[in-house]
């Protein structure tokens, strides 16, 4: 069969991603740069092509109580925002992370903090990968570098939602949600009938039949010795995704001297920083963390046994560079460089910054 | 005619009536004379009463009543403060089969909640809210509600509901009556009338 390709925003990739993988539900609500997810999921009426509810809800507080609702009723159900939108959804995502239900979640993310810019940022970054929201509970966090990956990781995402009963996080930024590219679009897939839907999800609230007994989605047990054991629980499983979930691409590292760490749009000008360095004769090489939760610490420190140092490319003031370090430990110098407030680097200050690292400064 | 013995009182043929099924056998941990536990039979009775059983979603609240699930023998969710109907509008728009409702305090869907109330009325939602209004924070222990009455005293008002800086008691039924989509608003006292019981 012929690939059908397309030329999509980010944006419009991720929504055209969830009909085709048969998702549910989307509930969401404006805000810059990240609009043209519903935009999109409007134009294309998917109640029409699939029978997935869309729907503009009063805030970002309810779109994501909504996908708690749908997520409880055992649905592929998703919600996108950008970085001020995303800090009123840490209450919903605790909540999600603490009732384990499957969802995915989106956030494009812009310069902060307050109100900030409407300009691409990475600096969700802590938000995003050490829990965001109250309570010991993790996202795991997909970090697409381009449209085709927002595209994918649409159905990676969902998949590991619903195997791990944890929301899940696409963390994009304002440049990828925005930028257009070719993207190789998969087949249609049918939504899940109900039936199967209930011998997926035996746990979800679909109405209680005589053949089982009711099913309750709470994140509530007000027995701390309960309580602790679920904390205990959840850090099991966070163990496990850690052990299997790990994703991570190393690029020129096996002859490197030094190599950038840097996620998403950071790492894409990365590739050009490292062609312009391997042109001048410096060994240079990129690990880019695929998944930041769980963070590829193994990887990077196994580089830390031969390589001469890591440098850190984030939009951001350095936040990313902290798991770098922790994953080092010491054995090699880690340094950050990084544009904030909507700036974007370009490759020859990442040359310069790469060089300057090397001298040691 | 003879009078009626105490055993044929309490034939199967006499009884006028009897604990609704869709309620379960736990011991509830609502406080003597609290009306949670007469409003939850109600809603036991009618869920049982339409035979909608297997098809009914509820959605407990924050505050006292967040452990309903213990009590109904219905599938269930549990909401943050306030949210409970952008939840059940979800619930309903992917099961629009199934029978949605919320069971909402005061203070939960008048003050943290209203913007979820209002918005999920004014769409229409097909669900059912069910409001408990007791014009107090009972859970945390007695704080002034948005539905608390002008000059009454509670422990975040000790010198009474003062209208000029705490506002009125905020009529929220009375709002959403006014949204066009809101099909109906009915209104019920459940209350435990002490004196009767002496």
């Amino acid at each position: 069969m012929e690939k059908e390709l397309k030329l999509m925003k980010g944006n419009e990739a991720i929504a055209e991603a969830a009909i085709r993988y048969g998702a549910d539900a989307y509930f969401g609500y404006p805000i810059t740069p990240q609009s043209e997810v519903i935009e999109y999921f409007m134009e294309q009426n998917p109640i029409e092509r699939t029978g997935m509810v869309v729907l503009q809800a009063e805030s970002e507080v309810a779109a994501i109580n909504m996908v708690y609702g749908a997520a409880a009723c055992g649905m592929a159900a998703m919600t996108s925002s950008s970085s001020p939108g995303f800090s009123l959804k840490q209450e919903g995502l605790s909540y999600i992370a603490g009732a384990e239900l499957p969802c995915l979640v989106l956030n494009v993310v812009r310069g902060g903090p307050g109100l900030g810019t409407i300009q691409p940022s990475q600096s969700d970054y802590f938000q995003s990968t050490k829990g965001g929201g109250h309570g010991d509970y993790r996202l795991i966090v997909l970090a697409p570098a381009s449209v085709q990956e927002m595209y994918d990781f649409v159905q990676i995402g969902f998949d590991l939602a619903f195997k791990y009963r944890n929301p899940v996080l696409i963390l994009s930024d304002g440049i990828i949600g925005q930028m257009m590219e070719k993207v190789e679009i998969g087949p249609q897939r049918k939504r899940r009938t109900m039936d199967e839907v209930i011998k997926q999800c035996p746990w979800a609230t679909t109405g209680k039949t005589a053949n089982r007994e009711r099913n309750i989605i709470t994140s509530l047990d007000l027995v701390a010795s309960r309580q602790e054991e679920f904390n205990r629980k959840l850090v099991k499983k966070y163990d496990t995704i850690r052990e299997k979930e790990v994703r991570c691409e190393c690029i020129n590292c096996d002859d490197a001297d030094y190599v950038f760490v840097a996620y998403g749009t950071s790492s894409r000008l990365c590739m050009k920083a490292i062609d312009l360095l391997r042109k001048e004769g410096y060994k240079v090489g990129l690990v880019r963390p695929i998944t930041l939760f769980p963070y590829p610490s193994k990887i990077i420190a196994g580089l830390a046994e031969r390589v001469k140092g890591f440098l850190t490319i984030e939009m951001s003031t350095g936040q990313m560079v902290e798991d770098v370090m922790l994953a080092v430990n010491g054995k090699r110098p880690v340094k950050h460089y990084g544009r904030v407030g909507g700036v974007v680097p370009t490759p020859e200050e990442i040359v310069d910054a790469m060089k300057n690292f090397m001298k040691g400064e | 005619m003879a009078e009626l013995t105490i055993n044929d009182i309490i034939k199967e043929e006499n009884l006028v009536y009897k604990k609704t099924k869709v309620m379960t056998d736990n011991v509830m941990h609502y406080c003597p004379g609290c009306g949670h536990g007469t409003t939850h039979r109600l809603v036991a009775e009618v869920i049982e009463e339409l035979g909608i059983q297997d098809k009914t979603i509820g959605v407990t609240p924050v505050g006292c009543s967040v452990l309903m699930y213990n009590y109904l023998d219905i599938d269930m969710q549990e909401a943050a403060h306030g949210r409970a109907p952008a939840i059940a509008t979800a619930i309903k728009r992917v099961m629009p089969d199934k029978f949605v409702f919320t069971y909402q305090g005061d203070g939960d869907l008048a003050a943290i909640g209203t913007a979820e109330t209002i918005h999920s009325c004014n769409r229409g939602e097909n669900i059912t809210i069910i409001f408990v209004n007791n014009g107090i924070y009972g859970m945390t222990g007695g704080q002034m509600a948005p539905t608390t009455l002008a000059g009454m005293k509670a422990v975040t008002c000790p010198r009474g509901r003062d209208v000029n800086t705490m506002g009125y008691p905020l009529h929220i039924t009375e709002l959403i009556a006014q949204l066009p989509n809101v099909l109906s608003k009915t209104r019920r006292t459940a209350r435990v009338d002490f004196r009767s019981l002496k």
